[in-house]
């Protein structure tokens, strides 16, 4: 460098200011309860929050960041979280969506909602007008515009990470073929974990874009005979119903912090589930069948993916400390 | 802090220092579905570099959204393959 400012850190020398790249500054904390626009209990549970910006005038989106709050679902597993979405709404407004997979236990009490710090270049951040003292870095390039100002809060970070989901996302059993109910086994799984530092209050920037769908088909069927039976003969007419159950889930991929807030690990997120019935009745004279009428199959709503999955990629997951968001202007 | 640079608030509240570390954002890349990008960032030179990718307007959470695939090779970022509107940030330190 023959002109301009730079500034390292002690940690690593790292950059930490300089004339060309952005910090990225403090734009808002969200306002809390979430819209909640979907939830369901089945295979673990999952509910999709939206999360509102406004005043937000850059022509790219921010960076926002969750906590995780210190939970457990009902059987004493913890909770995982992703950024699935974020659209512009036009005029400075921002929606945010966030999934989370499972319920807490106890509820859903208001500190239960995830809390999101939105962050973005200087020029889009506010400053407090009583803070007069400071420092701004102006860009090399555009003069204009402040690549660093200390009265606007940047960011700083306490770890970088990448995380990546195991490639099966359940080991799912199936359901009652009869009925299509009670599916087993879809419960979400998690991957291996990484220690991550002691943080006053945690929080993380990652964005879903794993995603899995595992199905399993159970069968059964039961045979009737309406004449009569000769040493396990049907003399008469014989009738076999036969049911299938296709149960399935879909799930995006998600981070969950241990309870001790010292371990981050990957971990699915079921965000959709079903399950397609088959069947079929068959009856016959004398070993002559033919099918019912009543017979059906019902496969519409299956997901495209067919027990694979993509996006399996590494992710990366950035973690920094909401502490200060907290007591911002 | 015996060395350094650390910046304060009127109120005398440090907000930033040489102790601190954080991630610079170098470039921010909006790339359509269905599209590829490739840019070369001089300022990653010989520094540790992290993107991260968020989908833009998805579809449904339940829906299959194929990511683009980032590869990051010197100075140059490559963005190809997805097919939903991303948003590719690069950071470096």
């Amino acid at each position: 460098m023959t002109i301009g400012f730079e500034v390292f850190s002690e940690q690593g020398n790292y950059v930490l200011i300089n004339e060309k790249t952005m910090n990225l500054h403090f734009i808002k904390k969200l306002p809390l309860p979430p819209a909640v626009i979907d939830y369901f209990q089945e295979n673990g549970g999952c509910m999709k929050y939206q999360y509102f910006l406004s005043g937000y005038y850059a022509p790219e989106p921010p960076l926002p960041f969750f906590t995780m709050p210190k939970t457990t679902d009902d059987l004493g597993n913890t909770i995982s979280y992703a950024i699935s979405n974020i659209k512009s709404l036009g005029f400075g407004n921002w929606l945010i969506e966030i999934i989370r997979g499972g319920i807490p236990y106890g509820g859903l009490p208001d500190n239960m909602f995830p809390e999101v710090y939105v962050f973005g270049p200087a020029n889009y951040a506010p400053a407090n007008p009583n803070d007069t003292h400071g420092l701004i870095v102006y860009m090399a390039s555009e003069p204009s515009i402040a690549t660093f100002d200390s009265r606007k809060r940047p960011l700083t970070v306490k770890g970088g990470h990448t995380v990546t989901l195991p490639a099966i996302p359940s080991n799912p059993i199936g359901a009652n073929p009869k009925t299509c109910s009670n599916a087993t086994g879809f419960e979400a799984l998690s991957g291996s974990g990484t220690t991550i530092p002691s943080i006053a209050k945690p929080m993380f920037h990652y964005s879903s874009l794993a995603q899995a769908e595992r199905r399993v088909e159970t069968n059964e069927n039961r045979s009737d005979c309406n004449g009569f039976d000769i040493f396990g003969f049907c003399v008469g007419e014989a009738i076999v119903e036969y049911w299938k159950a296709t149960a399935w889930t879909f799930y995006r991929g998600g981070i969950a912090m241990s309870l001790d807030e010292l371990t981050l690990y990957p971990k699915w997120i079921p965000v959709h589930y079903g399950c397609q019935q088959e069947y079929a009745e068959e009856s016959g004279f004398f070993g002559i069948s033919w099918l019912f009428g009543n017979s059906h199959t019902d496969l519409t709503g299956l997901p495209p993916l067919n027990n694979s999955t993509i996006n399996l990629s590494s992710t990366s997951v950035i973690i920094g400390d909401a502490t200060p968001y907290d007591y911002a202007f | 802090m015996a060395h350094g640079l650390a910046v304060y608030l009127r109120n005398g509240e440090a907000v930033y220092s040489t102790a601190d570390v954080t991630w610079n954002l170098v470039a921010s890349m909006y790339v359509p579905a269905f599209t590829a990008e490739s840019n070369v960032y001089p300022e990653i030179d010989g520094r540790e570099v992290i993107t991260t990718q968020m989908f833009v307007d998805a579809p449904l959470v339940s829906q299959t959204a194929i990511a683009h695939t980032i590869v990051v090779s010197g100075t140059t970022v490559s963005v190809s393959g997805g097919n939903v509107d991303a948003v590719i940030k690069v950071f470096m330190r």
